[in-house]
This record gives structure tokens, C-alpha cells and sequence, in this order.
């Protein structure tokens, strides 16, 4: 930054960082994660509203297992339903991680940004 | 013909040079009243996104920030020069509160990068001692409390880390926009804006903190236009559904 007595309103920008590289693969990752732009064709509506889905459904997912690590710390539940439900939402989270491979989707981009609330998950 | 937008500045204060626009177009003002949006013509009705385009369009707003602080527009903003009037007319009250709010100030960011390996390794030692003889569902459940407990020291370590930068920072500015993303390496990144008078107080702010804090990898920027306090291209969209 080129600021001094002499020129303090000089504004030319500059970036500083020890680590470039580091930076540059987290923002390229978190960039390619963003939808440059919506095109209309019926592959990418497919796998949009794929996407779509399959987030809303790892949200509820999520809300489930803590619901139920939640009653299993709190001693509400037996051997026998923690085993049970542990099964259950273990082959949710099997059922889940296939979809995203038949759709292509990688964990991270099952997401949404709600703008100034933050992202969904 | 329509017009690419780059930043709204007050007409009384319209800057004396302009860098050339997109595709080596004439940069000139629209002005209605006392407000003036700063444009070039394009013959399509959208830029596309490339590294060209983006620093043209930032070459554009910064010219001005020497002159004085516009309220930029975001990339990509192609509007007609009836309706791009109208806009200008209609929301003038609050335009001129936003550029009452950054004026005399830029934008600085802060990006930062944490090391979470010590937070994985003690998540997956504690682990491993609670799951010895238990059956697939219920070890599946464990390992998953466990991941919730380590999730929770991360969430509650990255507000920290938050509120430690804003403490350091927050005497030195006037504005803060700060997302705080635990899950991500990237877990913050935060845009203050800055007086002109404060920009040495601040530099010197940031240097204390990067000092303090050597385990966070720190990236700052600026001067900017200030993108992120302008917002100006939601309520664009909103009210006319433009490109």
C-alpha cells in the first residue's frame, strides 16, 4: 500500500500473504463450488434440482443424528435402540453418499448459501 | 445500446479521469440530480466472467478511489439508460445515505486459513478408546457424538478467532462484514471499512494481530471500492430483474 505523508489518498491495491499457495487452492476450491452462472438445458436442471434435493435431505440427515446422539447421551435410550437407530442412520448416510455418486456431487458442494444468514449446513 | 455500470459517486464530486471501460470503451457518466453512475456501452446483454472483464472493471472503480469513495457496482451489472435514470431517481434518498456511510473510506480484507490437524488427531484418539467391543450401530452413533463434540470446539473456536480480530481491528474502522466458516480451512474472512485517516492505524493493527496469532495464515488486501458495504446490485436486480 502506498501510503505516506505526502500521498496519503495514493490507493492502489496490494495482497499480503506468507501463503500464497495455500490461499489460491482454498479460494479455487471454494470458487469452483460456485455456479458461474445458470444455464437453462435439461442435463443441468436435472442436476440442480438434484443437488437441491439431495442438500435438503443431508440437512434433515444431520439434524437426525444429532437428535439421536442428543437422547443417547441422555441415557433416554436402551442398547437395543441405540444399536437400532444407529443401523438406521447408518444406511441413510449410505443411501445419501451414493446418490451424490450417481449425481456427481461432492460432499462439500451439498450446500446453501443463505446470504447474510450463512451457508444451510 | 446498452450500458455497463461500474459505481455510483455524488455528481458534485464526479471525478476529473476515468479509466477506459470494457472492450477499450469511453467511460461517461449518467447523472440524475445529484447522483451519477459511471457506464460504458456494450452492444450484448451480458459480460462474460473472465479475468480481463474483472480487472477492467476494477481498473475502472479504482481510478476513481483516489478522487473520492463510489459505491461500486458488482461485476456484470448491463442495464438500459431510461431504466439505469429511474433506478437512480427512485432509490436517491438511500443512495446517498450508503455513500454518506463509506465516504472517505475504503475497503480492506482480511482472509484466514486455520490449521485444524490437532483438533482431528485428539477427535479420532478419544475415539477409538470408547468404541473397543461395541456393535455397528451403536459404534456408528459414537463415532458420530464424537464428530458433533469436535465440531462444537471448532464452531466455538472460529467465533473466537472472530472476536479476538474484531477486538484488534474494530477501533480502526467504521464498518465490519465478517463470515466466520468452521467447516472450511478458510475459516474467515472479513471486510472493514476503513477511514483513510485510520488506514496507517489499521495496517499496524494487522500486523500486531498476524504477530500474535503465527499458527492463523493470514491474507489481507486493499485498498478496495467498497464492494461489500455498497450491496447496491441486489436492490438493482430486485427492482428491475436485470441480467
Amino acid at each position: 500500500m502506498k501510503l505516506s505523508p505526502e500521498n496519503p489518498l495514493s490507493v492502489e491495491p496490494e495482497i499480503d500473504t506468507s501463503h500464497a499457495e495455500e490461499f489460491v487452492e482454498e479460494l479455487r476450491r471454494v470458487t469452483d463450488s460456485l455456479p458461474s452462472r445458470i444455464n437453462i438445458d435439461a442435463e443441468s436442471v436435472e442436476q440442480g434440482l438434484a443437488k437441491l434435493v439431495l442438500t435438503l435431505i443431508e440437512f434433515i440427515r444431520r439434524l437426525l443424528e444429532k437428535q439421536a446422539v442428543r437422547r443417547m447421551e441422555g441415557g433416554d435410550l436402551s442398547p437395543e435402540q441405540i444399536e437400532e437407530l444407529g443401523l438406521a442412520l447408518m444406511k441413510l448416510e449410505a443411501k445419501l453418499q451414493e446418490l451424490k455418486t450417481q449425481f456427481g456431487l461432492a460432499d462439500e458442494e451439498l450446500n446453501l448459501d443463505l446470504g447474510p444468514i450463512g451457508r444451510l449446513i | 445500446m446498452k450500458l455497463y455500470a461500474y459505481c455510483i459517486t455524488r455528481t458534485a464530486t464526479q471525478p476529473s479521469s476515468v479509466a477506459t471501460g470494457l472492450f477499450d470503451r469511453r467511460t461517461y457518466a449518467i447523472t440524475a440530480g445529484d447522483l451519477s453512475a459511471l457506464v460504458s456501452d456494450v452492444d450484448e446483454e451480458t459480460v462474460g466472467l473472465n479475468k480481463e472483464s474483472v480487472l477492467t472493471h476494477q481498473k475502472v472503480v479504482g481510478s476513481l478511489l483516489d478522487q473520492t469513495t463510489p459505491l461500486p457496482f458488482r461485476f456484470g451489472t448491463v442495464i438500459g439508460e431510461a431504466e439505469l435514470k429511474s433506478y437512480l431517481e427512485s432509490r436517491r434518498q438511500a443512495l446517498l445515505e450508503k455513500l454518506a456511510l463509506v465516504d472517505g473510506c475504503v475497503e480492506m480484507s482480511i482472509k484466514i486459513i486455520w490449521p485444524k490437524s490437532a483438533l482431528e488427531t485428539r477427535a479420532k484418539t478419544d475415539l477409538a478408546d470408547s468404541l473397543a467391543g461395541t456393535q455397528a450401530g451403536t459404534e456408528f452413533l459414537r463415532k458420530k457424538a464424537a464428530e458433533l463434540a469436535g465440531n462444537e470446539q471448532v464452531v466455538q473456536q472460529a467465533d473466537d478467532i472472530a472476536a479476538w480480530l474484531e477486538l484488534r481491528l474494530g477501533s480502526t474502522v467504521r464498518d465490519i462484514r465478517m463470515s466466520v466458516n468452521p467447516s472450511q480451512r478458510l475459516v474467515l474472512a472479513g471486510d472493514w471499512l476503513v477511514p483513510r485517516v485510520a488506514l496507517e492505524a489499521y495496517q499496524s493493527a494487522v500486523d500486531a494481530a498476524r504477530s500474535e496469532r503465527p499458527d492463523l495464515h493470514f491474507l489481507s488486501s486493499g485498498p478496495w471500492a467498497p464492494y461489500s458495504f455498497a450491496n447496491i446490485d441486489l436492490e438493482f436486480k430486485s427492482q428491475f430483474r436485470v441480467s
